[in-house]
């Protein structure tokens, strides 16, 4: 800049040079609209698990993080670092049991991380923020179910991969587990879904339904804590199986574990039923709730 | 007497970012003015001296008692802070009431009613306040801080969200609740509008107290701060010459409307000093010395200014 | 009635259409109740006599019902920013903590009333004593609600992380950990509030994590829970900074 404004009195040219800082309007390419919608996903996909934001924060979904894997890393560990156990992971805790056991903490991380992703928005106003320009309500919505998707599948999906690629290092030949193995593969990526997929619809659905993150989290807890207990009551009341297909807590469950292994236990058709209302009825609430495209 | 509200040595910081340093200040009957930017620290002396938040240092004291601790001091203080403050759930009469009663006064519903009446709700006092504008709730909450006839009041930005019509209003209603006797402190960022409220102000820069008293006092203690004059009368032109002649004025240009001419000094005292005598070797008669643009904007944004370069 | 501390505050957390909405949890409690009354036998019923009363009654729904309120109790004023205005009343502070938390207290236990009835309606059909039934359970819903809201009440003033504490308290520890060991189990509010139930529930029948502690000693230390949550909010709220 000084040197411009100089000049040097050999050199021909202008004594002075004003450089036009005023602000323009870019005119340089801008980029797709999808990638407004992949930094909605990514910041989506932060937030609740704290990350770029206190240690404080970061405590509670790391914890359940940690809980989530742990089985799944012990199992995988202990044949690896003691060449005595010649057990395969697998043996000692199957995909149905390591989902079964995931239960609670993917209940509690539910109920903290999904519906607040609707909530905190709605409370804070800024949803005109994001249509007037970033993203539309679909997008918005569909941004949002895609952050709680990958957040949920870190819970769900993860830990059963661990057991699959820890069962690859721990096999005696691992070029023949691979081959025998392989067509577990898609079917925990499945199973997983099936879990994954009805507990976003759930959390969101809650979280569409108030502004006030602790009656959507009390909500949600009300749901799936206490309608297993009411489903096994009936079931035994009634001695019969199909109210417990009626459990959003342990039936999207028993249908990944019967996805995975094959064996149905309990109630099938019902179950799938119960899951397919849940999931496109509580989409089409949530949409519904969007649709007008403002603060409500 | 001691005075109604008194900070002594206040210093208030949250982690690392102070917020008041060493501010101390006494208040009597009567509008004070607290001026400053934003961040400059004047919510938070509002919030120390209405016993929302602790000092970190140094004592505050409101009615002779801690505003922090003894909550009897909410008998005669009134508080409008900024950000919302009402219930959503509950009629504006219903919550002005609740307050009025739990600050010891003997008739509530009357107490609301003349509150609500003062700040021109009446008709809207029914209705739940989450329904009401931005300018109505303004309204109700000052509403909530009038109720209890309090001696003191804090009102921090209470003009927000208003409209020209309704802020004439309110600046005429704080006046008039200075007039009546009471201790009022009142935060704004139009100067104009606490220049026709305040008899006093307080200017706060970046947490430090840099002047206070009459808007007028204060501009006269800063003789050495650059002012604009007018010279009117004959032969001005020639006197302004050989002003700019001594180095006195940095510029001198005729007045628009014809009324003598215009001149810039870097040192008020100086010029003053200078004057006179010139005049005389000029052979000028000065009809009129006057200053120009002495409002309390040209005043602050000087104090700011000055404060600022200080500190750096 | 709507200008005292505790009428303001009543129909603050009462009142409210959001409140209402979880009516509908003890309501489903109640329908099961009428289901199982018109489709068992009375032996039948002994067990889920239990299950109602000790698993969803104590151990879900008041918690679930006292998280909400409780923490709400004080959070709405948090975010609507009138917590320096309720403070601003010329009391002393621990008259309004008792005020909001007997308020939200009241709340939570006119809210799971009707669990309760049913409770007692299936407690009464399977010909237990009914001075046990009906004192049990509303000895029991009425201390565990106290207990749970003094402690959600107090979390919402100590930290702004306060629902999700109360989340992982009655998630973590009361449907998961309590029942792993005895010895956390004198930590759990639900064990003592499920002792106080058994007065209602057919002796032989399991009920689930129970405290080794006596009846009485459980009342006492339910009573002490919201007593000692009490004062410790009220000293909280003495010295918070509120602006």
């Amino acid at each position: 800049m000084a040197e411009d404004l100089a000049g040097t009195s050999q050199e021909v040219g202008p004594r002075a040079v004003l450089h036009d800082i005023r602000y323009s309007r870019y005119s340089g390419s801008l980029r797709p609209r999808s990638s407004a919608v992949a930094s909605f996903v990514a910041s989506s996909v932060r937030r609740p698990l704290g990350l770029r934001r206190s240690a404080g924060s970061k405590v509670w979904p790391f914890l359940l993080l940690a809980v989530a894997y742990l089985p799944a890393l012990a199992v995988v560990a202990v044949p690896l670092l003691v060449p005595q156990v010649t057990l395969q992971p697998t043996e000692l805790i199957s995909y149905p049991n390591l989902l079964a056991t995931n239960g609670v903490v993917l209940l509690a991380f539910v109920a903290t991380a999904i519906p607040s992703m609707l909530t905190r928005d709605r409370r804070d106003r800024v949803l005109a923020l994001y249509f007037a320009t970033a993203v539309s309500w679909l997008e918005y919505l569909v941004g949002t179910a895609l952050a709680a998707l990958s957040l949920l599948a870190l819970i769900v999906l993860g830990p059963m991969l661990v057991l699959f690629v820890g069962s690859i290092a721990t096999a005696d030949d691992p070029g023949r587990w691979i081959a025998d193995n392989i067509g577990d593969l898609p079917r925990i990526v499945l199973a997983a879904a099936v879990v994954v997929v009805f507990h976003t619809v759930l959390g969101l659905l809650v979280g569409s339904l108030t502004s006030r993150r602790v009656f959507a989290v009390g909500g949600y807890l009300a749901v799936v804590l206490v309608a297993p207990v009411v489903t096994v009551l009936l079931s035994t009341v009634l001695s019969d199986e199909w109210p417990l297909a009626l459990d959003p807590a342990s039936g999207p469950i028993r249908l990944a574990a019967a996805i995975v292994d094959g064996t149905v236990s309990g109630p099938g058709g019902l179950a799938w039923v119960v899951w397919t209302a849940v999931v496109v009825g509580g989409s089409l609430v949530v949409a519904a709730r969007y649709s007008r495209g403002s603060d409500a | 007497m001691s005075a109604v509200v008194e900070l002594t040595g206040v210093s208030k910081w949250f982690g690392d970012t102070v917020a008041l340093s060493d501010v101390s200040f006494a208040l009597g009957a009567g509008v004070t003015g607290l001026l400053g930017h934003n961040g400059a620290g004047k919510s938070t002396a509002l919030s120390l001296l209405a016993g929302f938040s602790r000092p970190s240092q140094g004592s505050v004291r409101v009615l002779g008692v801690d505003p922090h601790t003894d909550a009897g001091v909410n008998r005669g203080l009134g508080v409008v802070s900024d950000g919302e403050g009402t219930w959503a759930h509950a009629s504006a009469r219903s919550q002005v009431e609740f307050l009025a009663r739990q600050r010891g006064v003997r008739d509530p519903r009357a107490a609301a009613r003349a509150a609500l009446a003062r700040v021109g709700l009446t008709e809207a006092a029914d209705r739940r306040v989450g329904g009401y504008s931005k300018g109505m709730r303004q309204r109700v909450k000052l509403a909530q801080a009038l109720v209890h006839d309090p001696q003191v009041l804090l009102l921090d930005e209470p003009l927000n969200g208003l409209d020209p019509a309704q802020r004439r209003a309110d600046v005429d209603l704080v006046a008039a609740l200075g007039a009546e006797g009471r201790t009022v402190l009142v935060s704004s960022h139009v100067l104009a509008e606490v220049e026709r409220m305040a008899g006093r102000v307080l200017v706060v820069v970046n947490g430090r107290l840099v002047a206070e008293g009459e808007p007028a006092g204060i501009r006269d203690l800063l003789v050495d701060r650059p002012r604009t004059l007018r010279l009117d009368g004959t032969r001005v032109a020639e006197l302004a010459g050989l002003l700019l002649a001594e180095g006195l004025v940095v510029a001198v240009r005729t007045d628009p409307d014809g009324r003598g001419v215009v001149v810039e000094t870097p040192r008020g005292a100086g010029l003053a000093d200078a004057v006179p005598v010139l005049a005389r070797r000029a052979g000028a008669t000065l009809r009129r010395v006057e200053p120009v643009g002495e409002d309390l904007e040209s005043t602050f944004a000087h104090l700011v200014r000055a404060a600022r370069g200080a500190g750096r | 009635m709507g200008t005292t501390l505790f009428g303001f505050s009543l129909r603050g957390i009462l009142l409210r259409g959001r409140t209402a909405a979880f009516a509908a949890l003890p309501l489903l409690v109640a329908v099961v109740a009428v289901v199982v009354i018109a489709v068992t036998s009375v032996a039948g019923r002994y067990g889920v006599q239990s299950t109602l009363t000790a698993t969803l009654l104590t151990g879900l729904v008041v918690p679930i019902v006292a998280l909400v309120l409780g923490i709400g109790a004080f959070g709405d004023d948090r975010d609507s920013r009138t917590l320096p205005l309720l403070r601003g009343v010329a009391r002393p502070r621990w008259h309004l903590v008792v005020a909001r938390f007997t308020a939200a207290w009241l709340s939570t236990f006119l809210v799971v009333l009707p669990a309760s009835l049913a409770c007692m309606a299936v407690g009464i059909s399977i010909n237990l004593p009914v001075g046990h039934v009906v004192g049990g359970i509303l000895l029991a819903t009425a201390l565990t609600s106290a207990a749970y809201t003094g402690v959600f009440v107090l979390l919402s003033l100590v930290t702004r992380r306060g629902l999700l504490a109360g989340l992982a308290y009655v998630v973590l520890w009361e449907t998961f950990l309590a029942g792993l060991a005895p010895a956390l189990r004198g930590l759990s509010i639900g064990s003592y509030g499920r002792r106080v139930a058994t007065l209602a529930i057919p002796g032989d029948v399991p009920v689930g994590t129970v405290a080794t502690t006596g009846v009485t000693t459980s009342v006492v230390v339910l009573a002490a829970v919201a007593v000692v949550s009490v004062v410790l909010s009220s000293i909280r709220l003495q010295r918070m900074d509120v602006g």
